[in-house]
């Protein structure tokens, strides 16, 4: 069994790994659970028959509890900081819906359900901070709680308590850094891995 | 003041001081631009933030190649008329895109002109431009010959 781990990967990778009978293609850096999904899976393959498909990240993602992913609602207004910021998360298996300002963002929670929104805090039309304001005064008839992040390249002494003050339910500072968004993330699918269990227990108890 | 006391000698005596001041403030610019162009990009920093994806890499700098001739357009434009609320603006957002990409001296310059701008302090604006140009000037070419070499 060879599981290849890679700095570089490129185009055409998976193929020539199949080609070459590799059983698992992980780019690095591997996270700790990403490496354990691996390796048991290619442990299990051993007794299979047939042909084994490759194990990738990707192929690691879709086999996970659904769970264990979130959907986001990235609220940012600049293209390049959007797409970082998107696919770091989508790399983690979770669901993102991009807005481009606040506005966009209240029209997105109209029409969506979200466990998480990562909020920019300066944005054209409206603010994060405005956007925020009007997130927790709907609540205040509805009842429910909207989880909101602010994402920042402030970085100004205060800014965490401004953040705070406004409504939101934590800081996370850009540029993002993996570790970072990995610890905010773990909290909030902990939260919703929580809830699918209790809702599957009420159920049950049906 | 001279030991002798003379009014006529005192604002010499300040003219020569402010002069030694700006002759060495030039001196200490003139020895930055001499030194040699480091990597703009810290590649090192933006591999470990991106999980070495170099795919993602290519696709950040090609957005970037797009959208910031237009919005350094925008700060020269703030600078040159002193709207330092729209150089709060652009530079915070400067600040961000080159933050991501882990163009860090770059970034930090995009802070300074934005701390500047807030703090309405028009008479740093033209240095602190002076000094974020000096930072960005070979990062596109840079970001040119990484898409290059990235080519399969």
């Amino acid at each position: 069994m060879i599981m290849l781990l890679t700095s570089a990967g490129s185009r055409g990778d998976a193929v020539r790994c199949e080609e070459l009978g590799v059983s698992a293609y992980l780019m690095k850096p591997v996270r700790q659970t990403e490496l354990r999904e691996a390796i048991a899976r290619v442990l299990g393959a051993q007794h299979q028959e047939g042909a084994i498909p490759l194990i990738t990240r990707y192929a690691l993602a879709d086999a996970r509890d659904p769970a264990a992913y979130l959907r986001v609602l990235l609220v940012e207004d600049n293209a390049v900081n959007q797409r970082l910021a998107a696919r770091l998360l989508e790399k983690r298996g979770h669901q993102v819906t991009v807005a481009a300002n606040g506005r966009e963002a209240l029209d997105s929670l109209e029409k969506g359900v979200y466990d998480l929104v990562l909020m920019d805090l300066q944005m054209p039309v409206m603010d994060g901070f405005e956007a925020t304001a009007a997130i927790r005064e709907k609540e205040k008839h509805k009842g429910a709680h909207q989880a909101v992040i602010a994402l920042t390249a402030h970085a100004m002494k205060g800014d965490r308590e401004r953040c705070l003050a406004a409504g939101m339910d934590g800081y996370l500072s850009k540029p993002i850094h993996p570790e970072e968004l990995d610890d905010l993330l773990q909290v909030y699918v902990a939260r919703r891995t929580e809830l699918a269990m209790s809702s599957e227990t009420t159920e049950r108890v049906k | 003041v001279n030991k002798k006391g003379d009014p006529v000698d005192a604002e010499n005596s300040t003219d020569r001081s402010v002069q030694h001041e700006v002759a060495l403030l030039e001196e200490s610019m003139l020895k930055q631009m001499d030194r040699p162009l480091e990597p703009a990009v810290n590649f090192p920093d933006l591999l470990t933030r991106v999980g070495n994806d170099r795919e993602l890499i290519c696709e950040l700098f090609e957005m970037f190649k797009e959208e910031f001739p237009g919005r350094q357009q925008s700060l020269q434009e703030s600078v040159r008329c002193a709207q330092m609320k729209d150089v709060e603006k652009v530079s915070h957002t400067l600040k961000g895109m080159l933050s991501s990409l882990s163009v860090t001296r770059a970034a930090a310059a995009a802070a300074r002109l934005e701390q500047i701008g807030r703090d309405q302090e028009i008479s740093r604006l033209g240095d602190a431009l002076t000094n974020f140009e000096y930072e960005v000037a070979n990062l596109l070419s840079e970001l040119d010959a990484y898409l290059a070499g990235a080519q399969p």
